[in-house]
């Protein structure tokens, strides 16, 4: 009895934690964006007073825009990243191991400002791009070198793990029976770290989506030419145009659950990956799935 | 093993490979087929997939892979598990699919390490027995590593000891078991037993109630009955040469009628003769702690 208590409260507990912190919050904000019904959220935004559509749908195709280019550099950074501190040994493996959790360790701010300074007007390279008629600061280069900055960790630190679990003998079986090195590596190790990669990758979709901190400093924040989603939801709260504020926080919440979901359904169908038959599951398997049991 | 593979550079020496050097080669280059202690499978491929991997890589026409995949198979009876992944097959089953996928790529040398290391010990003894077989059937050299002497002497037409990295003898099963080179060689690959400092052949050393010229006396401890075998535990009589009490238990293999016929019981006093011509040499000093490779 006292155990089934236990059990129960630690559940409770946990579920009312999330309900507390994540699940009542973005529920409130669908209710609010609807709360007027669909048609005349959409009307606002679609036929404003001001120059808010406009705005509101250019923050959401730059959204879009810098996730499909700073997700890519960064997936494949991760996975070379990984393999790197997976396969090699060398001096200098532990820093770059540090260094590589530096981005979400420090603030967000701090990495818009650090950008500024090296890359701004009077910045070291900065002076020097604008020259070559290359702006970075307060323009799409700039937004996109933030999004990929505090984003650079998720994809090796999901991939890393499976790679340690699987170790090398696939690849040196692989190579004995006559691969070469890019044959080893899509044929034997990307499949392998495959939904450690999809994990990875959608985390990182994730942050550059939901990034503001770096940006709100790098970006300019000029309405309808360097606003994303979340400078534009930051914009419209300021300007206490709520209901404009809460239908694009609706917005940009659905994007990023909707990214979360299409893992999850990839995951499920033609996922259910061989390993995790009745047959019981692999180790790197439940290395993949204990980080997923991390996912936000 | 990993060396004729080329997964490590040898620091010195070269390798050939029917008469060439292949030393430089990588191992996708060799001609060799390298079953993994492991097996190390692809785990998200199926049966099929594994097997056919080494003639994918080399962009083989599909229906000549079709076709060697399922002779392969075949040839190690998964021929109905060809859609099953490996965490759905037996211990026995991923190693014969190991084997299948080191054999289709049709390799000068097959290399197996500990094939059966990771089986328990009555399907290893079936596999034995089958790999033997599947060898004579498909004629390709085979090098095989193994720390257990029953194996090598089962499965090899020669033996390679290898001890402390120092290769001690190479030679048949029989050359090795009755001419061995030296007491590491005599007490790896058979049963041995120590008689005033001498090795010899627990087969080698008889019993008997009555003294005979070089008989040694000596008491019963133990007689332990394993079917046809039947096994004397023997305690010599101090010969006054200060040999510690260690040096003095030795055994004897007797057959079930020579044991029978002399009756024997703890604490009977015997006599013990070894046979002339027995494998024998100096007691080495210590032989526990050596890994050998045969």
């Amino acid at each position: 009895m006292k155990r089934l208590l236990g059990r129960y409260g630690l559940r409770t507990a946990v579920l009312g934690y999330l309900a507390l912190l994540v699940v009542v919050p973005v529920g409130a904000i669908a209710y609010r964006a609807f709360a007027s019904g669909f048609v005349t959220a959409w009307r606002n935004l679609a036929n404003p007073d001001g120059a808010s559509t406009s705005g509101f749908v250019h923050a959401l195709v730059l959204t879009l825009v810098v996730a499909l280019i700073a997700v890519p550099l960064n997936a494949v950074f991760g996975v070379v990243a990984a393999l790197v501190l997976a396969r090699r040994r060398f001096p200098g493996a532990a820093l770059l191991d540090a260094a590589i959790d530096l981005p979400v360790a420090v603030s967000p701010v701090v990495v818009g400002l650090a950008l500024v300074l090296v890359y701004g007007r009077a910045g070291w390279f900065g002076g020097w791009l604008a020259r070559q008629g290359i702006q970075v600061i307060f323009s799409i280069p700039g937004i996109v070198m933030a999004s990929a900055f505090v984003s650079i960790p998720y994809v090796t630190r999901a991939v890393l793990p499976v790679l340690q679990e699987i170790g090398t003998e696939q690849e040196q079986a692989a190579a004995t029976l006559g691969a070469g090195p890019w044959q080893i590596f899509w044929r034997v190790t990307l499949p392998s770290i495959r939904w450690g990669l999809a994990y990875g990758v959608t985390l990182t979709t994730a942050r550059v989506l939901g990034e503001y901190g770096a940006l709100s400093i790098v970006a300019g924040n000029v309405v309808g030419h360097t606003q994303t989603l979340t400078l534009y939801v930051g914009y419209l709260f300021d300007e206490s145009d709520t209901a404009g504020a809460d239908f694009g926080a609706f917005i940009l919440a659905a994007i990023t659950l909707a990214v979360l979901a299409l893992l999850s359904i990839s995951k499920a169908e033609k996922g259910s990956p061989p390993w995790r038959s009745r047959f019981g599951r692999s180790r790197s398997d439940l290395a993949v799935s204990s980080l997923s049991t991390t996912s936000p | 093993m990993r060396v004729i593979a080329g997964l490590e550079t040898p620091d010195t020496g070269r390798v050939f490979i029917d008469g060439d050097d292949v030393t430089g080669l990588a191992p996708k280059d060799r001609g060799i087929g390298f079953c993994f202690q492991h097996y190390a499978l692809f785990r998200h491929m199926t049966v099929w997939e594994n097997v056919a991997f080494g003639l994918k890589v080399r962009h083989r026409p599909k229906d000549e892979i079709a076709k060697k995949v399922a002779e392969l198979l075949d040839l190690v009876r998964l021929d109905g598990q060809a859609a099953r992944y490996p965490s759905q097959l037996s211990g026995g089953q991923r190693q014969r699919m190991a084997l299948a996928r080191a054999l289709i790529v049709e390799p000068r040398v097959l290399l197996l390490d500990e094939p059966f290391g990771a089986l328990d010990a009555l399907v290893s003894k079936e596999l034995r027995a089958w790999l033997r077989r599947l060898h004579d059937e498909v004629h390709v050299t085979t090098v095989l590593v193994t720390h257990d002497q029953e194996e090598a002497m089962e499965v090899a037409d020669n033996l390679a000891v290898i001890n402390l990295g120092r290769l001690e003898q190479v030679g048949t099963p029989q050359q090795l078991y009755d001419e061995p080179v030296n007491d590491f060689v005599l007490t790896f690959v058979g049963p041995a037993t120590s008689i005033r400092g001498e090795y010899f052949r627990p087969h080698n050393v008889s019993v008997s109630r009555v003294p005979a010229p070089g008989s040694h006396q000596a008491s019963v401890i133990r007689v332990a009955h394993l079917g046809f075998e039947v096994r004397v535990e023997l305690r010599l009589d101090p010969d006054g040469a200060g040999e510690d009490e260690k040096g003095l238990f030795a055994w004897a293999q007797l057959d079930r009628d020579t044991a029978q016929l002399l009756a024997l019981n703890p604490g009977d006093r015997v006599h013990v003769v070894t046979d002339e011509g027995s494998p024998s040499a100096e007691a080495p000093a210590r032989l526990d702690g050596a890994t050998s490779e045969a």
